[in-house]
């Protein structure tokens, strides 16, 4: 074995020595090792877990955000749309309203500038009247004589009715 | 309608008294000058009652002519005044 170059006792004391090796990376440093690289992993894994379960709710609550957003623009739209209808409803009874109104003041105007007319009508027949009749009086008092009175009274007296009273 | 007795007698005793003395109607007669008989007989042949009335003349020299004539709260305008105010509402209607 010496010729070959194999020393027996070195090499047991390699395989005494690789024994204890084991034994005590068996006993004191595999197992807590392991525990360990294992502990990670389950931790590695529940993170991603995690992550994957975050990522799911956050797809979620955007899909959700997205509803929300669309129901809401549907909601706006159905408003604005609802709104212009009744702002145009309301324009045309205002219209209508102020055109009726309109329509009255014209027809008030017109019966108040009728009735004005009619009264200075009236009011300028009277003072014609009234002028006409003032001058005949006027000359009547200036140039009636005591006979002319006398005929006319005697004039007046033949025309009248007779009278049973 | 009920009438009180106290008003109702003392209409009664007034109407027999008015019945009992026949009382002379009172006429004025109203003219720009004072009114000569032969008008005043006019006048009489136009109206009757002026028979029986005692006729008071007064001047008014607003009267243009003709004559107003009043008994109590009757009257008969025969003026030329009236006349007058009739041409002012022709003249008013024609106009």
């Amino acid at each position: 074995m010496e010729n070959l170059g194999i020393d027996v006792k070195l090499i047991v004391a390699q395989m005494v020595s690789f024994g204890v090796f084991y034994l005590v990376f068996a006993k004191f440093i595999s197992k807590p090792l392991f525990g360990f690289l294992k502990k990670q992993k389950e931790q590695e894994e529940l993170r991603e877990k995690l992550a994957s379960d975050l990522e799911s709710r956050n797809a979620k609550l955007e899909e959700k955000d997205k509803a929300m957003d669309k129901e809401r623009k549907a909601a706006l739209t159905k408003a604005i749309s609802a709104s212009k209808k009744e702002a145009l409803t309301v324009k045309d009874e205002i219209i209508a309203q102020a055109k009726n109104e309109a329509a009255a003041i014209v027809e008030s105007g017109k019966a108040q500038v009728q009735a004005e007319r009619e009264a200075m009508e009236k009011g300028i027949r009277t003072e014609i009247a009234k002028v006409s009749v003032m001058l005949v009086e006027k000359a009547l008092q200036d140039y009636l004589t005591p006979s002319a009175q006398k005929d006319i009274t005697k004039h007046i007296i033949e025309q009248a009715p007779k009278a049973k009273i | 309608m009920i009438i009180e007795p106290k008003l109702k007698a003392d209409l009664k005793a007034y109407l027999l008294d008015r019945l009992k003395t026949k009382k002379v109607a009172k006429v004025v007669i109203r003219a720009p000058y004072m009114l000569g008989d032969q008008e005043i007989d006019m006048l009489k042949q136009r109206i009757e009652m002026l028979h029986q009335a005692t006729i008071y003349q007064e001047v008014d020299e607003k009267i243009l002519a003709g004559c107003i004539i009043q008994f109590g709260s009757q009257v008969i305008d025969l003026s030329l005044n009236r006349q007058l105010q009739t041409l002012e509402h022709i003249l008013y209607e024609t106009v």
